[in-house]
C-alpha cells in the first residue's frame, strides 16, 4: 500500500472518492482535497476575512472530514464540499460570536440564462431582441458587457481598455446582465 | 492557465476571462475569487504551503486511522452478523460445504471440511480474506506471479495450504469471533453473487495469503480492509432480514423551492439520520416512527409526518435566530459591488433540469401541429405557477399562435419534468 501511481491526478473527483471510501486510503482523499484548496481557502478568505484564519480553517476542514467523508453519499463532490466549505467558516464565525460581514450579492448567482444568450445562434429573434436591449443599456454597462462576453476579455483587460476601475466593471457586468435579462423578458415582440 | 497563476495576478487574456466567466455559472469559484480580492496576502505561497503539508499529512496520519477504521468495522460486524446469523443458524456448514465445493471443484475436500465443523468457519474467513485481498491486489503484480506459480497441482496441495491458513486465523486471536463470521458471511455473498469463481482464482488467492501472512506488519492492514470490505456487504444484508419498516423518501426545499443539499434527516426519536444529496434528496428506510425531523445549519429544524406513498417534500424556512446572529451587510469596501436587486433574490420557479435541457426537451418532443395548423412558425407563450410538488398548472395561452400549437405546447409542459418550487408565475416561450 502507498505506492500510488501518478495516474490518480487524472481520476475524476468521485472516482478518487470512491477509492478512498473503499480502500481507506487516505492519499485519495490528500489528492481530491488538494484540488479544492484554492477554491476552499479563497471562500474561507471571503468569510473570514484573514489569511490566518482562512489557512487555518482549510486545513482544519481537511481534519475534520478525512474520517467521517466516507459515511456520506456524495454524487457530486465539488457542490458537496462548497455547501460544508461555506457551512464550515459561518460556524466558526458563530463560534466567535460576532456581527458577520455577509455580502448579499452573493447570493444573486443569477441563473445562467442570460448567460447563454451570448452563445445562442440559433434563435435570430432573441439574438435581435438582445441587440436591441443592449443599445437600451447605459453606455458603460454595454461596453464592459461586449467586451466581456463578446471579445472575451478578462476584467483586467476591461480596466485596461476602457480606464473603469476594477470594481466598476464588475458591477457594469453584473447590472447590465440583470438589465439585459429583465429587457429581453419584457420585450413583447411588436 | 491555472486558477494558481489567476491568483498570483497573471489577469489577462482569454485565459483569465475563462476563468472569470466560469466563476459566473460556479458560485463555489465565484466566492472563492471574491475571498482572493478581499484580503491582501500572499495567497499563492499559502496555497502551495498548504497543498505540501496536505501531502505531508495524508502519509503521517495513516496507521492511527487505521486503526479506528478498524475498530469501526469491527464493531459494526459485531452487531450487524449477530442479527444476521440469527436468521441463518442452520445454514453454515450447508454453506460451507457449498462453498469448498465451488472452490476446488473437489467433493473429497469439501467432505474433509464439512467433517470439522469447528474448522469449517475459520476456513471460510481464510477463504473470504484472500478473496478480499485478491479483488484489492490484483494490480500488485510480484503477488499475481506467486499465485500462478501454484496451481491447483493436487487437492492435497490446497488442502494444506488452505489448512495453513487455518491454524494460522485460529492463532491470531485478537477479536476472532466477529471476523470469523463476518468472513462466513462475505464469503456466502462472495460466492453466491460470484458463481463462476473458478478453482483456479481461488487457489491464487491461498497463495496471496500465504504470502500476506510473512508479513506481521501488513496483516493488520489486510484484516482491516477485508473486514470493512465485508462490513458493506452485511450491511446490506440485514436490511434485508430485519422486519421491513417503513421507506421514506423525499426532497428538502429552502423557501424558495430550492433543494437543500446537506440537510439532516432523522426519524424523531431514535438514531436514524441521513443526510439529502445535492439535489435535496434523501431516502431512510426501516423506519418505525411516524415523524421525521429536518435540520441544517440556518434553517429552522422542522418536524413532518411521515407519509409513504408518495415523496415526502419538506421545506424549511430560513431561521430567525441565524438572521439576528448573521448581518446582513453591504461592506463599506464593497460598497460599489452591492449590485444586488430585489427581485432577483426571490428566485423563480425553474425546470428541474435547468432550462438548457427543458429547451431541449422541447425541441426534441414536439409534434408539429398538422391540419390547419400544419407549418405555423412563431411562439406560444403560456403562464403557469407551480404547486407544492412542483407540478406546473393553472397554465395559461399568453400569446396564441394557432389552436392546435397551443395545445402541442401545454401538452409537453404538461408532460415535462418538475419544477422547483418559486412563488412568481412562470411565462414560457415555445417556439414552432
Amino acid at each position: 500500500m502507498g505506492q500510488l501511481t501518478n495516474s490518480i491526478s487524472t481520476l475524476s473527483d468521485e472516482e478518487l472518492l470512491s477509492c478512498y471510501c473503499k480502500t481507506g486510503e487516505s492519499d485519495y482523499f490528500g489528492q481530491l482535497y488538494n484540488r479544492y484548496i484554492p477554491l476552499v481557502y479563497g471562500l474561507s478568505l471571503k468569510y473570514l476575512q484573514n489569511a490566518d484564519k482562512a489557512e487555518d480553517a482549510t486545513m482544519q476542514l481537511f481534519e475534520d472530514l478525512l474520517p467521517k467523508i466516507s459515511n456520506y453519499n456524495i454524487k457530486t463532490f465539488r457542490t458537496w464540499l462548497y455547501t460544508v466549505a461555506k457551512n464550515h467558516c459561518l460556524q466558526q464565525l458563530r463560534k466567535v460570536e460576532r456581527e458577520i460581514l455577509v455580502d448579499a450579492d452573493r447570493l444573486a448567482m443569477e441563473s445562467d440564462s442570460v448567460l447563454h444568450l451570448f452563445s445562442e445562434e440559433d434563435g435570430s429573434e432573441r439574438l435581435q431582441a438582445l441587440n436591441r436591449c443592449m443599445e437600451k443599456l447605459p453606455e458603460p454597462q454595454r461596453l464592459s458587457l461586449t467586451k466581456f462576453f463578446m471579445e472575451e476579455m478578462s476584467y483586467a483587460d476591461i480596466v485596461d481598455a476602457t480606464g473603469y476601475h476594477l470594481k466598476s466593471v464588475k458591477s457594469h457586468i453584473q447590472n447590465g446582465k440583470r438589465n439585459l435579462k429583465n429587457c429581453i423578458e419584457n420585450s413583447k415582440p411588436e | 492557465m491555472s486558477l494558481l497563476s489567476y491568483i498570483k495576478g497573471l489577469r489577462r487574456g482569454k485565459e483569465a476571462h475563462r476563468i472569470e466567466r466560469n466563476a459566473m455559472d460556479d458560485p463555489f469559484l465565484f466566492e472563492a475569487l471574491e475571498g482572493f480580492d478581499v484580503v491582501e496576502a500572499n495567497h499563492a505561497e499559502r496555497i502551495e504551503r498548504m497543498q505540501r503539508k496536505l501531502a505531508g499529512v495524508t502519509t503521517k496520519r495513516k496507521p492511527k486511522r487505521l486503526v479506528m477504521w478498524s475498530a469501526a468495522a469491527t464493531f459494526l460486524l459485531l452487531i450487524s452478523v449477530g442479527g444476521y446469523l440469527l436468521f441463518r443458524t442452520q445454514e453454515p456448514v450447508q454453506t460451507v460445504a457449498q462453498m469448498q465445493n465451488k472452490s476446488t471443484g473437489e467433493d473429497l475436500t469439501s467432505a474433509e471440511y464439512a467433517d470439522t465443523n469447528l474448522s469449517s468457519p475459520t476456513a471460510a474467513i481464510a477463504d473470504a480474506k484472500a478473496k478480499v485481498e485478491q479483488q484489492q491486489e490484483v494490480n500488485a503484480t510480484d503477488k499475481i506471479v506467486v499465485a500462478e506459480k501454484s496451481p491447483i497441482a493436487s487437492n492435497k496441495d490446497v488442502v494444506a495450504v488452505a489448512e495453513e491458513v487455518v491454524v494460522s486465523a485460529l492463532s491470531v486471536p485478537p477479536p476472532p469471533a466477529p471476523q470469523a463470521s463476518a468472513a462466513m458471511v462475505l464469503a456466502d455473498e462472495a460466492f453466491t453473487t460470484v458463481d463462476t469463481a473458478s478453482s483456479s482464482t481461488i487457489a491464487m488467492g491461498y497463495a496471496v495469503k500465504k504470502q500476506a501472512r510473512e508479513k506481521e506488519a501488513a496483516k493488520s492492514e489486510k484484516i482491516s480492509a477485508s473486514s470493512s470490505f465485508g462490513d458493506y456487504m452485511i450491511t446490506a444484508k440485514v436490511g434485508e432480514s430485519k422486519p421491513p419498516g417503513k421507506l421514506v423518501t423525499g426532497k428538502v426545499v429552502d423557501d424558495n423551492g430550492e433543494p437543500l443539499p446537506y440537510v439532516t434527516i432523522a426519524a424523531k426519536g431514535t438514531k436514524q439520520v441521513t443526510t439529502t444529496d445535492d439535489n435535496g434528496n434523501f431516502t431512510l428506510s426501516n423506519v418505525e416512527v411516524n415523524k421525521l425531523v429536518a435540520s441544517y445549519i440556518g434553517y429552522d429544524s422542522k418536524e413532518q409526518p411521515i407519509d409513504t406513498t408518495r415523496p415526502m417534500l419538506i421545506a424549511l424556512n430560513e431561521s430567525n435566530v441565524m438572521l439576528s446572529e448573521v448581518v446582513v451587510a453591504y461592506g463599506s469596501n464593497r460598497m460599489e459591488n452591492s449590485y444586488l436587486d430585489e427581485d432577483t433574490r426571490y428566485s423563480s420557479a425553474e425546470p428541474i433540469v435547468g432550462y438548457r435541457a427543458y429547451r431541449r426537451y422541447l425541441k426534441e418532443q414536439m409534434v408539429r401541429p398538422t391540419g390547419a395548423c400544419a407549418g405555423v412558425t412563431g411562439k406560444v407563450v403560456i403562464s403557469f405557477r407551480v404547486n407544492s410538488s412542483g407540478r406546473p398548472y393553472n397554465l395559461q395561452v399568453k400569446k396564441s399562435l394557432c389552436t392546435a400549437a397551443d395545445q402541442e405546447a401545454i401538452r409537453l409542459i404538461q408532460q415535462g419534468c418538475d419544477w422547483t418550487l418559486g412563488d412568481k408565475e412562470v411565462s414560457l416561450t415555445v417556439k414552432f
